[in-house]
């Protein structure tokens, strides 16, 4: 494996090399292939990987030492196991299909050698991400998405409003990455290492009681600072997958095109802070107040995106809303314990809203750019096999029976509930919210497909999509009808990777069944009777007594502006106060215009002393002689 | 003896004044000769008191050097005024650095 498993990162790395630093040279066709053969050559490289574990092997290797410092050293290492397999596969997978269907979707674009180099650069860095062995070669795919995911939000970056998006991604994941970074270092303090595999053997070695005798945390116990780095961490993975406080990012994020919004801002990316969270399950699990608290946050964000997802007009903006809803039921699974779940809805995950994102792509395209729900409708007869798929994904977001999202969202409501008749109070909490989660995803899943298919046909004449857009769809539906499948090969797969992992019994599942069904049939129908026959009930309702209500989910409960008014707002007029004192007043006026002033003044008097005029020339001359007439009297007088 | 040195520093101080304030250029000559004849009466003041010949050479050193001057300086004076058609020192700027 060691020969090969370079190559997985290496080759998309190579894509984006070549149509990065030669594309706007090639020719269109060249510059496709290229940015698409990388990717499904990383794919079957995955396969052989997958293989390979799924027989039991693991494998790691380092290639070279990235920095040595005194006891601090980090090697550049990748590792492969169950956990990195499965991220491999999917990112790969996903991401081959995510390139082919761009082709088709974005023709129309000049600079397409910028799009896909870009593309396969955020394959790069989500490869490093995943397969890397240490926790900074992990940061650096961390960044490296995050750059990509700016980088392509922007990419339309004329229109304004896409690059404000993407600076407020950037800054907004920045917020977190501060907390990974500070966990990390945390954590090197302790184990004084930050390779995984270091750091398992360490950490499980840790007397969690022990109070810590030097260094920073001296005075702490050991379990402190576990719980202090948990906590960083965790705000880490809030900002990069999209979680409360720092989910505001990811809704603006769909200014990119629309394929970016599939792979990076729905199916892989934004798992990073998940498989974060997998790949430590090992410190996470001696931290379980924290894992409680990360299950309240993540059930409070499904809930609250969920909620907001309701009201929401733009197809893209439902669907952004429904993945931050998304990660957090797969927090929540994370957060229970139960890993596998969590992995497994990552990957169910990943099919579903890959396959909702590029079916929104194809609507869009087929009407010319238009994304306003209200403005759809009727288009179930104009777009058979767009609407077959596209309801697929929503069956399987919405948790319908048989499909895959049912099964990974049943799983991690087993955990919770099994979680909650364990571990007490806090996850009562966590499970209503994420019950009221299913009922909401049901109901505004049904609501988009019914608005956008259904009712009457509006005069217009969608266009053709062709197989190219087509092929990646039929792929993604497939997968996302019978990926539930997966789970018990997830199971054997991912075992060995957990340090702890909870094992529910018979009542959980039985439970977790019965509310989950019960949430969706209620979701479901209740869309379908609002929708339909009591339509003009709710347009009542929503433009009379329910104005307000309305306008407060449909403006997402004015974080936004919460946001702007309690901390940017006085950011920015902190920031223009130090700007005016020290950087206008102290430096520019008095430290560098005050020299040219200053300069210019004693040029100005001495100059009138150049005057040329006979008279200031002779007034030199007397005070010159009373100076030195002067001296000889204060010489002579004084001795 | 005081009153004498009095009265020649007063004549000297009213020609340094006039070099200096006055700017039409026979004035400015003119002031000249008024710090020469003020240090002259010094000099005519000191030969008194000390009963010798030398002030009063000197006084006549200082007289004919300040015709001589005044020889020199009113030609230049007269030379000016025929190219720039002034005398006022204001305009006569062409030592400006």
């Amino acid at each position: 494996m060691a020969d090969i498993l370079w190559l997985i990162p290496i080759l998309p790395l190579a894509g984006f090399l070549i149509n990065g630093l030669f594309g706007k040279r090639l020719p269109r066709v060249v510059v496709e292939a290229i940015a698409v053969l990388g990717p499904f050559a990383s794919f079957g490289l995955a396969l052989a990987a997958f293989f390979h574990v799924r027989h039991g092997g693991t494998a790691a290797f380092t290639y070279f030492s990235w920095m040595a410092a005194g006891e601090f050293s980090v090697d550049v290492g990748l590792h492969l196991d169950g956990l990195s397999a499965v991220m491999v596969l999917v990112i790969t997978g996903v991401g081959s299909l995510i390139h082919l269907y761009s082709v088709g979707y974005m023709h129309e674009d000049e600079g397409v050698w910028r799009y896909f180099s870009y593309l396969n650069l955020f394959l790069f860095a989500m490869l490093v991400l995943v397969l890397g062995d240490s926790l900074p070669l992990l940061f650096v795919g961390w960044e490296g998405v995050g750059l990509c995911s700016y980088l392509l939000i922007g990419y339309l970056y004329k229109h304004m409003p896409n690059a404000e998006a993407g600076q407020k991604a950037f800054i907004t994941n920045r917020i977190g990455d501060l907390g990974f970074l500070i966990g990390m270092f945390a954590l090197f303090s302790l184990a004084g290492t930050l390779g995984i595999e270091g750091l398992r053997l360490k950490v499980s070695a840790l007397t969690l009681g022990q109070k810590l005798t030097a260094g920073p945390f001296q005075g702490w116990t050991a379990g402190g600072v576990i719980e202090f780095a948990t906590v960083c961490l965790a705000i880490g993975a809030a900002g990069k997958s999209a979680q409360i406080p720092l989910y505001v990012w990811l809704p603006d994020a769909m200014a990119g095109p629309t394929p970016v919004s599939a792979l990076i801002h729905a199916a892989t990316m934004v798992t990073a802070g998940i498989y974060m969270i997998a790949r430590l399950n090992f410190v996470y699990v001696l931290a379980p107040a924290v894992l409680a608290g990360i299950g309240i946050v993540a059930a409070a964000t499904a809930l609250l995106a969920g909620v907001i997802a309701i009201a929401q007009n733009d197809i893209k903006k439902v669907l952004a809303y429904s993945t931050i809803s998304q990660l957090g039921f797969m927090f929540c699974g994370m957060a229970a314990m139960t890993f596998t779940a969590g992995m497994f809805h990552l990957v169910t995950h990943a099919f579903f809203k890959a396959l909702l994102f590029l079916g929104a792509g194809a609507i869009i395209h087929a009407l010319g750019g238009e994304q306003d729900i209200r403005k759809m409708g009727g288009l179930a007869p104009q777009m058979r096999w767009v609407f077959l798929v596209f309801a697929i994904g929503g069956l399987a977001l919405a948790g319908c029976w048989g499909f895959s999202g049912f099964y990974s969202k049943d799983a991690i409501l087993v955990g919770v509930f099994d979680r909650m008749s364990r571990a007490g109070p806090a996850w009562k909490l966590t499970w209503c919210m994420l019950v009221v989660t299913v009922l909401c995803t049901a109901f505004y899943t049904t609501r988009l497909i019914l608005l956008v298919f259904f009712g009457p046909a509006g005069d217009r004449h969608p266009h053709k999509t062709g197989p190219i857009l087509f092929v990646p769809l039929a792929i993604l539906a497939v997968l996302s009808a019978f990926g539930g499948h997966l789970q018990e090969g997830m199971e054997h797969l991912l075992k060995p990777v957990w340090r702890a992992h909870a094992s529910p019994g018979p009542a959980a599942h039985h439970a977790a069944l019965a509310y989950s069904v019960g949430a969706f049939a209620l979701g479901f129908v209740g869309a379908v009777l609002l929708y339909g026959p009591w339509r003009a009930g709710l347009t009542r309702f929503v433009e009379g007594p329910g104005r307000r209500l309305h306008g407060l989910v449909a403006n997402k409960f004015y974080v936004d502006e919460i946001y702007f008014w309690t901390v940017i707002a006085p950011i920015k007029t902190a920031a223009a106060g130090v700007w005016f004192v020290f950087d206008k007043l102290f430096i520019d006026t008095l430290l560098v215009g005050g020299t040219g002033r200053a300069v210019s003044l004693a040029g100005g008097g001495l100059r009138r002393a150049q005057a040329g005029t006979v008279n200031v020339a002779a007034g030199g001359i007397v005070v010159g002689v009373l100076a030195t007439l002067g001296y000889l009297l204060y010489r002579v007088l004084l001795g | 003896m005081l009153p004498y040195l009095l009265f020649s520093a007063a004549m000297f101080s009213v020609g340094v004044y006039g070099v200096l304030a006055r700017r039409n250029l026979l004035i400015v000559l003119m002031s000249i000769e008024l710090m020469l004849n003020g240090v002259n009466i010094a000099l005519v003041a000191f030969s008194r008191l000390h009963g010798g010949p030398d002030g009063q050479v000197f006084v006549l050193m200082v007289m004919a050097v300040a015709a001589a001057e005044v020889a020199v300086g009113l030609a230049i004076l007269i030379a000016l005024f025929r190219t720039r058609r002034t005398v006022d020192t204001g305009d006569l700027t062409s030592l400006k650095g």
